[in-house]
């Protein structure tokens, strides 16, 4: 089976939608998920509150109150032709 | 024409919408097919779209995990990197999982087969022609030690492996022998099994013509 590549994503609400956009991919999965603490994170956040999300009492947008932009991936592909590869982490942790 | 299979892409993420969205690269060949697996707790897949245009539904699973399991599928689809587009009956704040996977020398999926009674191990069987290709699905309270054997006794490394709530896993064979394939799933947890045949493309025989004129 042909190496996934992790996408690297920035995380940001805008107009009240949770917006992805690909920076990048990585071939570390150490590197991934050391990035992938904030969308975990994230992931956390709605969990604890899916209830209120689900109910309309929350939207997600008090998440991003507090933090407003956030990495991680959410998709792994074996082609990434179009995106280019990310070898240092630093900005996105 | 030999069935190849093409580019993977494994998404798993929680949507907080009704809607999410990613890109694929499709191979390009003779034949070319698109397959997407999606397991999607809480509500349900209502369509899934490539570069604009309408996937078909080849099998859907209400399953005991309370998850949507689907299975969708497109001929010809656009060449390059394009959005699959998936569109949920209501927004969603759970993981859902979708394994998307191209095809060429294809000529489009066959039998299917669904095993919802939870086990562990358990089996399901297909009958498939020759040279097809089966993609194997599981879903699972647990994905310790999880594992696909497509046919049974035979291990394939997995494609995808996700939080959804539960937990679902797969794995695509390569080209098999025709006859009834028993395949297995397990974890340490009860499990159930969704298999979908991939067919290879027939090969058209000029010289057979020839011999004939």
């Amino acid at each position: 089976m042909e190496e996934y590549k992790y996408i690297l994503s920035k995380f940001e609400l805008l107009n009240n939608e949770l917006i992805e956009t690909s920076l990048g991919y990585l071939i570390d999965s150490n590197q991934a998920n050391q990035v992938n603490v904030g969308y975990l994170n994230y992931c956390s956040w709605v969990n604890d509150n899916k209830n209120d999300l689900e109910n309309n009492v929350k939207t997600i947008a008090e998440y991003f109150n507090t933090i407003p932009i956030f990495y991680g991936f959410t998709t792994m592909s074996t082609n990434v032709d179009e995106l280019t590869e990310i070898t240092d982490i630093t900005p996105y942790i | 024409m030999a069935l190849i299979k093409g580019n993977t892409t494994s998404d798993r993420r929680v949507p907080s919408a009704s809607t999410y969205s990613f890109s694929h690269n499709q191979n390009s060949g003779s034949g070319d097919y698109l397959f997407v697996v999606i397991a999607c707790p809480a509500t349900t897949v209502s369509s899934v779209t490539f570069n604009g245009v309408a996937m078909t539904l080849v099998q859907r699973r209400t399953t005991g995990y309370a998850t949507d399991w689907t299975v969708w599928r497109l001929a010809a689809p656009s060449h390059g990197t394009h959005t699959l587009l998936v569109t949920m009956a209501a927004a969603n704040f759970n993981g859902v999982s979708t394994f998307v996977v191209s095809f060429t020398g294809c000529a489009g999926v066959g039998n299917i087969a669904y095993n919802g009674t939870a086990a562990n191990p358990v089996t399901t069987s297909v009958t498939i022609s020759t040279n097809s290709m089966i993609i194997g699905a599981a879903i699972g309270g647990n994905n310790t030690t999880a594992y696909i054997q497509i046919p049974q006794g035979t291990g394939r490394t997995l494609e995808w492996n996700d939080n959804i709530n539960n937990f679902t896993w797969g794995a695509v064979s390569p080209s098999l022998t025709s006859g009834s394939k028993t395949c297995q799933v397990g974890s340490t947890a009860t499990n159930i099994i969704m298999l979908t045949e991939i067919k290879e493309l027939a090969t058209t025989n000029t010289q057979g013509l020839l011999i004939l004129f």
